[in-house]
């Protein structure tokens, strides 16, 4: 799950799944609108694309409708789309700012028996905002839990 | 614009004005001092700082103190824990929609090109109708 050669482990956030469905089908369903909007916004949320050109420098525009009756558009803009292996984009919005436009990285590999593993990489930090936040806190608050979930899982990622 | 602990953290000049406060709090003055950048400059910062609810000012007479509120640097963990839990669930829901979807694909193929073109094929999917497990 976790990948420790790479150089930005300690900024990443890596979520893995193996999947019972082909390559091509699973890939499909991260790269068509019809198929997005049955599965992709938060859970009690719908979404209706507004436009859509899924390609290496192109965007799916689309509109999440909360239950709460509010409306949230959101563009994801890919950087990368390799059928049927890879995709990188960003994602933005009016409720995510600017330096939140994290970098996600999704990757689809076959495991036999018609099963795929995606694994989903975003790059969620400077390593020195990182490290930053391990010191600080580390300092102020001897150890505590506080420090939590971050330390063990970057460490994890070491 | 919004404010928020990342934004705090996200430049050095910012960090190390977090860094100097950590341990006790100083005055504004003593801070731009110890930065070769200008005055406002650093005013700046220590502004965008306090919107970000990482700095806080005391002012006791004409001086202004800079107080580091380093709780908030919880959030970062918080956020991380949450952006986890929300992706995990979307991969629940991606393998759900997969399984509906093949399942479905024996009688109408859900406008999926790629099971359309195994359905012409003749190709079996029934190994992989069953029941997904998590990782």
């Amino acid at each position: 799950m976790s990948n420790t050669t790479s150089p930005t482990a300690d900024r990443e956030i890596v979520i893995s799944r193996v999947v019972n469905a082909p390559q091509a089908l699973v890939f499909e369903v991260w790269t068509k609108p019809e198929h997005l909007q049955n599965w992709w916004g938060p859970n009690g949320f719908s979404i209706t694309t507004r436009e859509a050109n899924i390609s290496a420098g192109g965007y799916w525009k689309f509109t999440m409708h909360g239950p709460n009756g509010v409306d949230y558009p959101t563009d994801v803009v890919y950087h990368e789309v390799t059928p049927t292996t890879k995709l990188r984009y960003a994602v933005s919005g009016k409720d995510h700012p600017e330096h939140l436009n994290f970098s996600t990285t999704v990757t689809f590999e076959e495991t036999g028996e018609g099963k795929t593993t995606v694994t989903m990489t975003t790059l969620f930090l400077s390593k020195e905002a990182v490290e930053f936040v391990l010191r600080e806190h580390h300092a102020r608050e001897g150890g505590e839990q506080t420090i939590g979930k971050l330390a063990e899982y970057v460490e994890k990622l070491n | 614009m919004r404010r928020d602990v990342f934004q705090a953290i996200a430049d050095p000049t910012r960090r190390a004005i977090i860094n100097m406060i950590a341990n006790e709090s100083m005055n504004l003055n003593a801070v731009a001092e110890r930065f070769d950048i200008s005055r406002p400059a650093i005013s700046k910062h220590i502004k965008i700082l306090t919107e970000c609810g990482l700095v806080t000012i005391n002012v006791q007479g004409r001086e202004h103190y800079c107080e580091a509120r380093l709780e908030k640097l919880n959030e970062v963990n918080e956020w991380v824990a949450q952006y986890k839990k929300f992706w995990e669930e979307k991969f629940d829901a991606l393998e759900l929609y997969l399984q509906e979807l093949q399942s479905k694909s024996k009688t109408l193929n859900q406008g999926s090109d790629f099971l359309k073109s195994h359905r012409t094929s003749g190709k079996t999917r029934s190994s992989s109708l069953k029941k997904g497990k998590k990782k």
